[in-house]
């Protein structure tokens, strides 16, 4: 077994010039950043078991020299290498030249070399520095030098530097954090050959409420920063401690205390400042970083100048690195999730913001209200019209509109125009057309008359005539209009006609749709108008109009989330809707209706000419957005809509809007917007990253946004908004930036993991987020294909049906969702379709904290050989078992089965089907014991009955009645045990069952007592109610088959077929939290005998916690498969 | 969560509550002893990282107030254990910690870094004692979690090799210990440890203490140190170099004769009786009692001590702002 790739903690960073050093996992890696895309240049393997803590130079990175060493280090191991070697691509590090420390390293530095030899300084977890001389010709523990610690304590954290202020640089101040509270500093000249008897400390400081985590100094050494689990950054000042040279001061009163963080602070580290201040950065468990400023002639308090939130996904729980580049313009932080990202520190300036913020002065505009019988009018921004990133317009209270140019340095406002009619405007919308491969916007406004008048406006220039006169007024309805959707979808077919909605404040009128010629930019036409009648309780707020074959489509969406459709006859004036959807986003607003992909993908269907295939998405204020495909077949007049897929981001509880960029380097980005609590926020999907966000007191007021149209604005947006009377102009940068250099995955650990027949790797992970990824073939790289995090709460199980297209998911409160995956969806190369489809509803007397501990599913076909669903076993922290079958055409769970094991906590659950029919239940759980219940009659009072096959490996059901019965839930007994067998000592952490030939089964398990039991056992059918008979069971206990609990298995034998074994043999892989993965070998021996089983391999993954084992076909090649390992992090490993 | 809603999650947090403990973790302890005999003809025992004290309860229930009935009022029945210990000096708990910890009849309270040298002639000061004469030695202490896994094992490992060397320095031969020990990847190094310095090292995982834990409990039975083995906490072993000469002691490989490549593992005993309650079980609790009685939720014995970010939270609050800063 070898490994191939991994992601995991990404636990050191530092960078050389403008690349990059990446310690994750036991591998070290390098990136190029020179250009704007990171590159991964190499990766290199440096130790045999430890994660690289640490990485130095041997001298300053912007001295660095051809001749200059790297240091790199990892528990009590560390690796010197010429930097030259090292950069070297074809120079390979050997392993074996790892060298031993006496004690953890928690810091190291270079010292000066003594001839040739590089000599290196080393802090200890025990407060000890030791040297130590690279001279590879004497003994080692010889190359070491000692020196007596001023106080031995258990240090979290210590930092060593090299005094630039005392006589010799070999002189070294070392600053250390304890596991109480305190921080230390002290001073070592490692200059002298003798060692001195007794070194005192220098610096006592007392004050931290919880253990220190990280220690740092300032490059003048006047002062010292520490952070701790009290959630705050300590400020000290050293000079007197630097420069002094007797006895240890002892200091209860830091210069500043910095508060703000929320969780454990892992790190400080000094930044350049200007005279007169202190700048700190800071990263914690809070998943920020900060930036702390203090002025040092001011008030001492630290301020906290700048934020970094929601570093990497969001859904992890630690940083673990951090590095500064040396302009000290940028950093990168490393987390748990695997993920690494870039920041800019000056980005966010005052001068140049990222987000920038602006009250627009309206007043100054407008003349002044006239007064209307002695009272002032307050005039007051009404509805916007954002255009592009750089312009909007304004409707007021009073009737004017105004345009607002941002393109300029200043603020250009321009007025368009003052129209008695328009007072207290509801009714304005904007839609976009292209000619001659120009994008124009096109407004429509609505009078208190019905009238509406159009607008052209390409850029910030408005092309139609500006003194618009009554006549342009165009009589719509009969009563002021409510609000003015458009279709955001410009028909290739039909590229002259721009198609809009306009409702009005009467809940049961007709809705007017609007034709709108834009032949001439100049001169808008609206060309046929119909009215379009409602469908009961059905408020419009959003339309999209398809033209097919001349035929128009108009799907509607509505505020209860509803969709219907209407098909537009030319002739007809009223038209109703054929078809009416209701609940699509539950009974919630619908924000947006969007045409998916290109017409040429979705026109082609196979020369029938009668169907289509519409491929769209929609927001809604449900929090999410959905992928739909509508089968619009006009001969049949059969209309069928089918949920492809569905994305509740956290991020955005309430989604207005859905954008999928397409041009350059940021193809594919998912951007969705909307509001979540006060704030504006952006969410780049496709990343998993929040993009940006504002705080804008809400989305209960008038606004608007939009992203810049063209190449220049691309990444930018806009968005304009009523607060307290007045118009807010926010201006976002950078909303496509992609600060990731590496895909983040899990924030935690990863507690269940399982493979599709289609290869599609499902993990569930203790962050509460499920992830599908694939497998690169070439790399052996996880590719991220989407996640959900709508579990509450840590994942238990998780389990695909046989086919691969659904996935069954568990967590505590009894959690158990059923997933339909979407593997073949055309919705974008690289991603899949996956919805929530059902729940499995929640017994009313509910406990809290019951877990669904263990789940497995088995296909059920009808007798006819329709895939009818599945049957589903989960078992529970009560000792219960829950049997239910899953129905796919009505997407619901009916529970068919239930009962106690006995009260302890049930782990596992897995079905087996006998070759003579028989349907057998495994249960496992924390009293060691594995249980078989013989379900067979009580899935023949439900109509299921075992399906026979030449293959006992797979359990496949069969139902005899069109439907199951919903009648009250059979009950498990006692009375259907057949065996329960002792076989470990407590928890069964691990039950994997592979029939074998003859009516056999492999049973193997493992235990939390290090113990992995090996059984064969074989059934008969016996006549009458007995049913299954189990004839012969062996078994073999491989007493500490590990060094700790056992937690995953995996038999390497062919997933479909039953093994043929007789006097064969059988391999398996086992795993657990020691870290091992090891290869057995099972002889078989007459009957059902088993001679013996060996371990074949032994080797070592960086992944701690495994906590699942999973194969993979890349191929027809059996050896060509790969072992995914599970745990804090993913290894690949070949076999 | 509510209190009551974690007595349904953790029935051993209940039953702490129910009977007088500071902590779920005395019931570790009760299952240790009612496996290994722990408790048998113990007279002098020390508690390492005893804070808050469950484990000091229990060996003071057990070993000092031995046969008493304490169904009754908790309060009563310490009053009576202090009279119990009056009446048998004999039997003598020293308990020690960093953080204050309250006091408890019958049990010798001292607030002492346990690495630190000048702890080992203050334990035996308060054992009346001037040589190592201490039939056991338990330690329940753990470290912060950081999540950083090589650390956190790592840190819990010095946490057991400090009491280990506290140990060696009292134990009477023939006693044994009992420590706390994360079972990570590591794990097999200490057993090699612990081995060396005990005739029996038992690896054992109370039903008490939850299966998705890592933790488990060494169990060393029959103190036998190598000959010529000078116990000190100057110059404690495995615990980083204190001194030139140990650096290469520090940097070899532990191994045993019986331990090809440094690894040995220890057997592994689950204890309690399959019959006590499953901690990772969740229980459906009656409303009532036998007697009929509506179940109330009892509060802790001793709330939790402060967490050390209180202050940071007092502060959020006073700057307003919904906690945004």
């Amino acid at each position: 077994m070898k490994s191939k790739s991994y992601v995991g903690p990404v636990t050191s960073l530092a960078f050389l010039g403008d690349d990059l050093l990446v310690g994750h996992g036991l591998e070290l890696k390098f990136f190029t950043l020179s250009d704007s895309l990171p590159l991964l240049q190499w990766r290199k393997r440096i130790f045999k078991r430890e994660r690289i803590q640490g990485i130095q130079f041997s001298s300053p990175a912007a001295e660095l020299a051809s001749d200059a060493s790297v240091l790199l280090w990892g528990g009590k191991r560390f690796q010197i290498i010429n930097l030259t070697d090292l950069i070297n691509p074809s120079f390979d590090i050997r392993i074996e030249d790892e060298i031993p420390a006496p004690d953890w390293i928690l810091h190291s530095v270079f010292l000066e070399p003594d001839g040739e030899v590089p000599r290196i300084a080393m802090m200890t977890a025990h407060n000890t520095i030791l040297t130590y001389r690279n001279d590879q010709s004497i003994e080692l523990a010889s190359r070491y030098k000692w020196y007596p610690s001023p106080e031995r304590c258990l240090l979290y954290s210590a930092t060593l530097f090299r005094d630039s202020t005392a006589q010799t640089t070999n002189n070294l101040v070392a600053i250390a954090g304890t596991v109480f509270g305190e921080v230390l500093l002290w001073k070592l000249d490692t200059s002298q050959d003798k060692i001195p008897e007794k070194i005192d400390l220098s610096g006592r400081y007392l004050s931290h409420e919880g253990s220190v985590f990280g220690v740092s100094i300032s490059p003048d050494f006047s002062y010292a920063a520490s952070c701790s689990d009290d959630r705050t950054i300590r400020l000290w000042d050293i000079k007197a401690e630097i420069t002094g040279s007797e006895g240890c001061r002892e200091v209860r009163e830091p210069l500043a205390v910095g508060w703000g963080h929320q969780a454990r602070i892992w790190g400080v580290r000094f930044l350049q400042a200007e005279e007169g201040y202190v700048r700190i950065i800071s990263f914690s468990e809070d998943l920020t970083a900060k930036v702390w400023s203090m002025r040092l002639d001011g008030p001492m308090s630290l301020i906290c100048t700048q934020t970094f939130k929601n570093l990497h996904s969001a859904s992890g729980k630690n940083i673990w690195s951090l590095a500064v580049h040396p302009s000290e313009r940028h950093f990168v932080t490393g987390g748990a999730d695997s993920g690494i990202a870039s920041w800019s520190i000056f980005e966010d300036t005052p001068e140049t913001p990222a987000i920038k913020e602006t009250i627009a002065n309206l007043e100054g505009v407008l003349p002044q209200p006239q007064n209307s019988g002695g009272k002032s009018i307050k005039d007051e921004p009404r509805k916007y019209v954002t255009i592009g990133s750089r312009s909007f317009i304004v409707a007021m209270s009073s009737g004017w509109l105004l345009h607002c140019n941002l393109s300029q340095p200043s603020i250009e406002w321009q007025k368009i125009g003052f129209w008695p009619q328009i007072k207290n405007l509801s009714a304005m919308g904007a839609g976009r057309f292209e000619t001659d491969g120009k994008l124009n916007h096109l407004v429509a406004l609505g009078d208190n008359t019905g009238k509406v008048l159009l607008q052209t406006w390409h850029q910030c220039r408005l092309v139609t005539p500006a003194d618009s006169t009554d006549q342009n007024w165009v009589q719509i309805c009969q009563t002021r209009p409510s609000d003015i959707f458009f279709s955001h979808y410009q028909n290739k077919g039909d590229p002259r006609s721009v198609y809009a909605a306009v409702t009005t404040f009467k809940p049961d009128a007709p809705i007017q749709l609007l034709k709108i010629n834009v032949e001439t930019a100049e001169n808008p036409v609206i060309a046929q108008s119909w009215s379009l009648v409602p469908p009961d309780t059905f408020p419009f707020t959003a339309i999209l109009v398809y033209t097919w074959e001349g035929r128009i489509f108009c799907l509607a969406g509505s505020r209860h989330g509803a969709f219907a459709l209407y098909i537009i006859t030319p002739d007809d004036a009223n038209i109703n809707p054929l078809k009416t959807w209701r609940h699509v986003h539950d009974d919630e607003s619908i924000t947006s209706l969007g045409l998916k992909g290109t017409l040429s993908q979705t026109d082609a269907n196979a020369g029938v000419e009668s169907s289509i295939e519409l491929l769209f998405t929609s927001t809604g204020r449900s929090g999410a957005y959905k992928s739909h495909k509508l089968l619009l077949d006009t001969t049949t007049q059969d209309y069928e809509l089918v949920e492809l897929n569905a994305v509740y981001p956290a991020a955005v509880p309430r989604v207005e809007n859905y954008q999928q960029f397409r041009a350059g380097s940021n193809e594919g980005y998912e951007i969705i917007y909307g509001f979540r609590g006060r704030d504006f926020v952006l969410w780049n999907q496709t990343l998993g990253l929040e993009a940006a966000s504002y705080d804008c007191e809400g989305g209960n007021r008038s606004w608007d946004f939009s992203f810049g149209t063209d190449e220049g604005t691309q990444g930018k947006g806009l968005f304009v908004f009523t607060k307290s009377k007045q118009c807010y102009i926010v201006e976002f940068k950078h909303i496509l930036r992609n600060p990731l250099l590496q895909t983040p995955f899990h924030g935690r650990e990863v507690k269940t993991l399982a493979i599709s027949s289609q290869g599609i790797i499902a993990t569930g992970a203790e962050d509460t987020i499920i992830r599908l990824s694939s497998l690169d073939q070439e790399t052996n790289q996880l590719l991220p294909l989407t996640f959900r995090k709508t579990h509450t709460t840590g994942l238990q199980d998780l389990v695909w049906s046989p086919c691969g297209g659904w996935l069954f998911s568990s967590g505590s409160v009894e959690e158990v969702y059923c997933w339909k995956i979407n593997a073949e969806t055309k919705l974008q190369s690289g991603t899949v379709g996956m919805l929530r489809e059902a729940v499995y509803e929640v017994s009313t007397e509910s406990l809290p904290d019951l877990r669904v501990c263990g789940l497995d599913a088995a296909a059920i076909y009808t007798d006819n050989g329709d895939h009818y669903g599945f049957l589903v076993g989960m078992v529970r922290s009560d000792s219960s078992i829950k049997l239910a079958v899953y129905d796919i055409a009505e997407k619901k769970f009916t529970t068919i089965a239930e009962g106690h094991y006995k009260t302890s906590c049930l782990l596992q659950i897995r079905f087996h089907l006998t070759t003579h029919g028989g349907i057998l239940m495994l249960t496992a759980g924390t009293d060691g014991h594995v249980t078989f219940w013989d379900i067979k009659e009580t899935m023949g009072a439900c109509g299921i009955s075992g399906k026979l096959s030449a293959s006992s490996n797979s359990v496949v059901l069969s139902l005899k009645d069109p439907r199951v019965s919903t009648s009250v839930p059979e009950k498990l007994r006692g009375e259907q045990w057949i065996l329960s067998q002792p076989l470990h000592q407590n928890s069964i952490k691990v039950l994997e069952l592979h029939g074998l030939e003859g009516g056999e089964v492999l049973m193997l398990t493992g235990g939390d007592d290090t113990a992995i039991s090996v059984s064969r056992v074989k059934f008969e059918e016996t006549a009458g109610k007995t049913g299954t008979k189990i004839t012969g069971i062996t078994t073999k206990l491989l007493e500490r088959a590990h060094a700790s609990a056992v937690t995953a298995l995996v038999t390497l034998c062919g997933k479909q077929s039953a093994a043929a074994h007789q006097g064969q043999e059988i391999e398996f892989l086992s795993s657990g939290v020691d870290q091992q993965v090891k290869r057995w070998c099972v002889k078989f021996g007459e009957g059902t005998a088993i001679e013996s089983v060996e371990v074949v391999e032994d080797i070592y993954v960086s992944v701690p916690d495994v906590s699942s084992l999973a194969l993979i076909d890349t191929g027809n090649d059996v050896n060509n498969r790969r072992l995914v390992v599970g745990g804090v992090g993913v290894e690949v490993l070949e076999l | 969560m509510g209190k009551s809603s974690k007595d349904k999650r953790d029935s051993y947090y209940r039953l702490a509550k129910e009977q007088g403990y500071r902590a779920r973790s005395a019931y570790k302890l009760l299952q240790l002893d009612a496996q290994f005999n722990l408790f048998k003809d113990v007279t002098r025992v020390v508690d390492l990282c005893a804070a808050p004290g469950s484990w000091s309860q229990v060996l003071s229930r057990s070993l000092v107030a031995k046969g008493k009935d304490r169904d009754h009022n908790v309060a009563e029945s310490e009053t009576a254990e202090v009279q119990e210990a009056q009446s048998k000096p004999k039997v003598k708990i020293v308990a020690l910690d960093l953080q204050p910890m309250t006091p408890l009849p019958g049990v010798i309270t001292l607030q002492a870094d346990i690495t630190h040298p000048s702890t080992l002639p203050l334990v035996l000061k308060h054992l009346e004692s001037d040589s190592a004469n201490v039939d056991l030695v338990v330690s329940d202490g753990a470290p912060d979690v950081t999540g950083l896994h090589d650390l956190d094992e790592y840190i819990q490992a010095q946490l057991l090799l400090a009491a280990l060397n506290l140990a060696t320095c009292v134990l009477r031969p023939g006693g044994n210990f009992v420590a706390k020990i994360f079972r990570g990847r590591d794990v097999a190094e200490l057993y090699c440890k612990l081995r060396i310095f005990f005739e029996r090292v038992t690896v054992a995982k109370p039903r008490s203490s939850r299966g998705s834990s890592i933790e488990a409990f060494v169990v060393c039975e029959n103190y036998t140190p190598p000959e010529g083995f000078q116990p000190s906490l100057e110059n404690p072993i495995w615990t980083g170099p204190t001194r030139q000469e140990d650096i290469a002691g520090q940097i070899a490989e532990v191994s045993l004769d019986d331990a090809p490549r440094g690894r040995w593992v220890a057997p592994f005993v689950a204890c309690g009786d399959l019959s006590e309650w499953d901690s990772d079980a969740t229980y459906q609790l009656p409303d009532t009692d036998e007697n009929g009685v509506k179940r109330v939720s009892i509060d802790p014995i001793q709330p939790p001590t402060a967490p050390p970010y209180k202050t940071a939270i007092e502060m959020r609050r006073r700057l307003g702002n919904g906690g945004r800063i």
